[in-house]
Formats: C-alpha cells, structure tokens, sequence
C-alpha cells in the first residue's frame, strides 16, 4: 500500500531550487591593508591586476595610518560603502606568523560587514605577491551551502574570465554522514545498507539538480567559460585544498555567514584559516 | 455444497446480531481503542465462528465442487469470496509498483504545471485529478498522491492557509470518483459482482453523476473557501515562477519503465473494462485481471519482489477476510435475514420512495462506519431476497455507501487520509468542524444521487 510519506517525499524531491542569474554589480571596491609606501603601491597593484575581470571599478584605500582599531575600520568601511573589500588575514599583527587564526580585523570585518570580502594572501607571509599573476580565469564555489544559493555562484560567474572555468563543488562531509549511518546501524527499524545508499544518493543529487540549472541559467548570459560540477564525498577541508590544487583555481568563493549565527560557519572557518596561499570570496 | 443448516432460534439470532452490532461499533471506534481493522474483524470472526459450531448453525463436513465431487474443506475457506480479494491484493500490487514508475508523480507535477500555480486553476486539476486517481487506482491511493501534492505546492506557493480547502473538497470528491467504475471502491466491487454489474455497464450508469457531482463540488469549494484566479500580471508570473521548480521527471528512474507503466495502466483498464467478453479471461473473472497485471509488472523488479509484499496493506486484506467471515457466520444465524427483513420495510415504501430510503439509509450507516461490511451485508441481503440485477436497489446501495463516507471524516478511509494531512499541517479540524464544513457538500450530494438514480434507475 502507499504511504503519504512516499508521495511527499516525490513532491519534495521533485521540487528544485532554481538559480536566477544576477552577476553583482561592482562599482567600488575598498582595498585594506596594514602597509605604506612602496609596499602599499606593490599590493593595490597587484589587487587591481588580479581583479581585472571588475574593472573599470572605483578604487578605494584603507592604508595602514588610516586606522588603528576594529571599529574605526568598520566605521570607514560604512562609509566607503564597497561592494567588495580586499583585506587580508592578521592586519595589524605578527600572528600570521602562526597560521592559526585570522586576525581580529579580518575576523570582525568578515562577520560584520554586509559586503563580500576577498582574502588575499597576507603580503609579510607571502611577499611575493605570486597570486597576483593568475587572472581569476579558474574559480571554484564551494558549497555545503550550494544548493539554493544563487548568490555565491553569482559571484562566481562575475569573477570568472570568458576564456576560463567555474567550478561548481559540492562536498558532503564523510565523517558526518559515516556517524548517521554508524546511527542507523544501531537502529534494528532501519536498514543501515538501504539508508546508507538512498541517502547518499539524495544527498548528492540536490546539489546535482540545482548545478544543473546554474548551467541552464548561465547559459542565458552567453559568456565564454564552461562550468564545470564537483560533487562528491570527502572531508571538505583537505579535499577542498587537493581540488583547489589540482585545477590550479584562482579564487574559492564561499559563504561565511549563517543567518542564525553570528560566527563564522563550521567549514568557511578552517577554509578561511587553511588556505592561506590562495585568494579567497568570502561571503 | 454444504449440508442444510439446521433451523435458527431467534435467540440465536439476536445473540449473533448482538456479536455484529459489537463489531461495527468497534469498527466506528478503531482510532479511540487503537487497533487495526484487521485485529477487530479477527476477533469477531473468531467468537463468531465458534459460536456457530456451538450453536450447530454452521455447515460444517465436506463440501461438493463443480466436477461434483465431495472434498473436505474447512467452513471457513468457502466463506470467503476471493473474487474480491484477488481484485484489492491485484490491484494493490499493480498500482504500487506502477507508482515506482514515476507516472502518477509525473501527471501531478504536470498538471501543477498546467496550472501555473493560479489557485482556482489548481483546485480544479486537483479536483480532477482526484476523480480520475480514485476511479482508476482507488480512493485512497489518490487522496495519498494528490493531497501530498497539494500540502507540497500549496507550502511553495505560500498558499498553505488554503490547504484546508484543497484537502477537503479532494476528500469528498474521492468518494465521487470512486463511484466512477466498477474497481474505484471496495463497496462497488462487492455490489458489482453480486449484482452482476459490468465494468463498462457500471460505467455508463455512474458516469454523468460523477461528472455532475464533481463539477458541483469543486463550485462551491472554491466558492465557500474563497479560491479566486490570481488578480495581477505580476502575481500570475511569481506563482508560474514557482510551479515551474517542480520537475516532473525527478521520479522517473527508466523512460522505458515509464512508458511500459502507462501502456500497462491503460491496457490495466482496458482489461478489466473487457473482462466479461474476454475469451476465457471472462471465467477466470476480474481478480485474475488483476493478480496477472500486479505479477506483469512485478518482472521489472525481479530480485526484490519481497519489498512489494511487505509493503502490501495486509491489514486491509485481513480486515476482509475476516469481514467475509463474520458476514458468512450471520448469514447463517439469520441475522442478514432480520436486517434484511428492515429492508423490505423500507423497499415496501414504494418504488421510487423506498430506493431513495436505501439509498439514504445507506448513506447514514455508511457514514459512522465502514462502509465495506455495510456493502457486503447488504449484498448479501438483496441477492437473498432475490433481488434481480437491474434492480435500482444495487444503485442505491452503491451510491449510498460511496457518498455517505462524505458525512464524516470516518466515514471512508481516503477521507481520514485527507485528516490525517490536515493534522500533519497544522490545520485544526475536529469531528464536529469536519461535519459542518462538509455538511453541504455531502448534502447536496446525495440529494443529487437519490434524484439521479430515480430518474434512471426506477
């Protein structure tokens, strides 16, 4: 016999978020930093060379004199009203001598600012500026957040050269899903080989579905590159680091922000914290 | 053929009419003494059937088979009638695994589709879909389909303050369309075999009420929950928006099962609309129909087949066998003959006075209890008193305990589907809100049916 569950669990599943295509609209940019001079000249060039898929943008500069604690950055950040800030982690600080954290600027900037923050690698842990080079033409979107969020992948196709590739990925965490199932392993009710394969299946087949109609709603926009879908099983922070290695990617973007949390979300922390060679969206 | 029953005393009788009245009224109370359907007509089957023995009232020793030869059977094989037990355990099979099939979901998400997400559009393909799911599969089987549908759409549209209305109008007509063919109720099977009614026959007899009530229904749903086409351009294109997420081929595994599940379906109908002029099939009868379709399309899941008898609803299967028990054992202690008896007071009112007596009298019992053993008693009771089957009382029970299931929400099971989703969602709806909301509904209903069926049927 049917059962209700069974038809509701169809409509559900059958019911698809669809992704609408907005790119953002990016007339000013605030670039902050904690250096002066000559470096300072070498960094903001270097941030206008690598953002040149924006351009012709409004710059702005927060340099190192400018301000000395978190609110006066956050006062001034309201005031330039961006829509994008380049900052980078441990401003003011010699902690990205230890890459354990992101410094109090970056942390509180990212938390509390409305505007998407690009990450850059810190300039005194990498001064060679070596990120500068590549040309935003390989971008990744990462996503326990994917489905449903058009914002990111938004950003995505804004970033990525015609001549490049947007990757959309999805990685489930194996360890939490490996935990349900050691769960449902305990449950006699429950066929532990069953849920492990039809959870599984679903779980990988949302982000599938809504990355299927990010391809059909780019392709309305006729821009160059191809988008490319990453979806899989793994832990996401290494794996994210392999994947960002392997396609040579020039910008991960992801969401920092849950709505009904004010801390940064369980992956971007790590991932922010993590890769700290690679510039970073965070959103 | 069994031996001839001795006489019946008629304390006897009234002790073993005591013994049914108990079980209907358990029936009634099955939510309130929480246990199946199935456990309760066990349990009444079972005192019944030995108090039979006791009693002597039982033909008990063997029995002759149509090749005339004398085999020992026990009382309680023959009592059963496996026609209409092939029919539920065939069609039952059948419509689960077609389900697996994604065509139902398929023709809701279109039609959702169709609709553009405009609610009084939506309330109508939903009302029409309920009547072809429920004279097609059953009743139950599309209140399940389209009143998840409906929670899951309305929920997206930011509609779900209607959903009471949508669920309610879809409930009631259930009940309608399951009046549509010969296979839409259990009542109808029962009645149909025992009159001797084909598929096709009861077809063209059901049908323009079908289409009349359904019409009605759906009017004055949209008109008593206030369901109205959208006003603006702007909230036409947001809801088409919406309605334009749902992909109906999310359910589909194999096009080439898809399509060989709708050709099965429609060659499902064809069958069983053709069984009395099949050659052979028509000996085999219409459960056969069924059980050969439920294993035809078992072959597509070969190696699991055991999942699709697990999931069969043996409670219900159960819930007849036993019913057919009981029924048997009464027949026997002459209580069918007493009720029976009842009906001849009411049959005696006159031709038209006394069928449309039936047909509401139906209504009522049918409506504070299952109307299944209600169907099968009064079967049994017209073919005792002989009557013939182009007898407009067969339509007056068959109208009657279809559409008094609309008079309260345990009067059909597709109709404590539909509250059972109300709850799931948060819509408050008691016993008494139930029978004042449908009340006009159930009304109008069977005053239309009671009008059509002397007008056709006298």
């Amino acid at each position: 016999m049917l059962r209700l569950d069974e038809f509701e669990s169809a409509f559900r599943s059958a019911d698809k978020d669809q992704f609408r295509l907005a790119r953002p609209d990016v007339k000013r940019i605030l670039v902050v930093s904690d250096l002066e001079g000559e470096e300072q000249a070498r960094y903001l060039a270097a941030v206008q060379e690598f953002l040149g898929v924006l351009a012709p943008p409004e710059w702005l500069v927060l340099t190192g004199a400018e301000y000395t604690r978190v609110d006066e950055l956050l006062e001034k950040e309201e005031a330039a009203a961006p829509d994008l800030i380049v900052a980078y982690r441990n401003l003011k600080s010699q902690a990205w001598r230890w890459p354990f954290s992101l410094g109090s600027f970056l942390n509180v900037l990212t938390q509390k600012a409305e505007t998407p923050v690009l990450v850059v690698p810190n300039p005194h842990e990498f001064p060679d500026l070596a990120w500068k080079g590549s040309d935003t033409d390989s971008v990744m979107v990462v996503a326990d957040h994917l489905t449903g969020d058009d914002t990111l992948v938004n950003w995505g196709v804004r970033l990525t050269r015609n001549s490049g590739t947007l990757y959309l990925t999805h990685i489930e965490d194996d360890q939490t899903f490996e935990r349900y199932i050691r769960t449902i392993g305990k449950i006699p009710n429950l066929d532990t080989e069953v849920a492990r394969e039809e959870i599984l299946e679903q779980l990988l087949k949302e982000p599938l579905d809504f990355i299927d109609t990010c391809r059909k709603g780019i392709a309305e926009g006729d821009f160059g590159f191809q988008v490319e879908s990453i979806v899989q099983t793994g832990h996401r922070v290494s794996d994210y680091q392999a994947l960002t290695e392997k396609y040579e990617v020039d910008v991960l973007i992801f969401r920092s922000q849950d709505d009904d949390q004010v801390a940064m979300h369980g992956t971007a922390y790590p991932l922010a914290v993590e890769l700290r060679n690679l510039p970073l969206l965070l959103i | 053929m069994h031996e001839h029953a001795p006489e019946v005393s008629f304390e006897v009788t009234l002790l073993f009419a005591a013994v049914l009245v108990a079980m209907i009224l358990a029936l009634a109370l099955e939510e309130k003494i929480h246990a199946k359907k199935s456990l309760i007509t066990g349990v009444f089957a079972v005192v019944s059937m030995f108090l039979g023995a006791v009693y002597g009232i039982l033909p008990l020793g063997a029995v002759e088979n149509a090749f005339g030869e004398r085999i020992e059977l026990p009382v309680y094989i023959p009592a059963v009638d496996w026609g209409v037990i092939a029919i539920i355990f065939g069609s039952s099979l059948f419509v689960d695994v077609t389900a697996r099939s994604g065509l139902f979901t398929w023709i809701a998400i279109k039609l959702t589709k169709a609709s553009g997400g405009d609610p009084l559009k939506l309330l109508i393909y939903y009302g029409l879909m309920t009547v072809l799911f429920s004279a097609v599969l059953n009743n139950v089987t599309a209140m399940i389909i389209v009143g998840s549908l409906s929670a899951v759409s309305l929920g997206k549209l930011e509609r779900r303050h209607q959903l009471l209305g949508f669920l309610l109008v879809e409930g009631l007509l259930t009940n309608v369309g399951g009046l549509l063919t010969l296979i839409s109720s259990v009542p109808n099977i029962i009645v149909g075999q025992a009159a001797g009614i084909s598929f096709v026959q009861f077809f063209i007899v059901a049908s323009p009420y079908v289409v009349v009530a359904t019409a009605v229904t759906i009017a004055l749903g949209a008109r008593l929950f206030d369901i109205r086409r959208l006003g603006t351009e702007n909230e036409k294109k947001e809801a088409l928006e919406l309605v334009s997420g749902f992909d109906e081929n999310d359910g589909i595994e194999s096009r080439g099962f898809f399509y060989f599940a709708a050709a099965m379906t429609a060659a499902f109908i064809a069958a069983i609309a053709t069984t009395s002029v099949l050659p052979y099939v028509s000996d085999l009868g219409m459960g056969f129909v069924a059980i050969a379709f439920g294993v035809a399309m078992l072959i597509r899941y070969k190696s699991k087949v055991d999942t699709f008898y697990k999931a069969l609803d043996w409670d219900l299967l159960f819930f007849f066998i036993f019913l057919f028990e009981v029924i048997n054992v009464m027949e026997h202690a002459e209580v069918l003959g007493l009720i029976g008896d009842g009906l001849v007071l009411l049959v005696d009112l006159g031709p038209k006075t006394g069928q449309g007596a039936v047909l509401v009298a139906a209504a009522g019992f049918s409506a504070v209890t299952d109307n299944i053993p209600l169907a099968a008693m009064l079967s049994k009771i017209l073919t005792g008193l002989g009557t013939p089957g182009d007898s407009g009382l067969w339509w007056s029970v068959i109208f009657g305990a279809n559409l008094g299931g609309n008079l309260t929400p345990i009067g059909s099971a597709s109709t404590v589907v539909a509250v059972t989703l109300m709850h799931k969602y948060d819509v408050p709806l008691s016993f008494m809100r139930f029978v004042r909301l449908a009340f006009p509904y159930a009304v109008i209903q069977l005053v239309l049916a009671v009008i059509y069926v002397l007008l056709t049927q006298s």
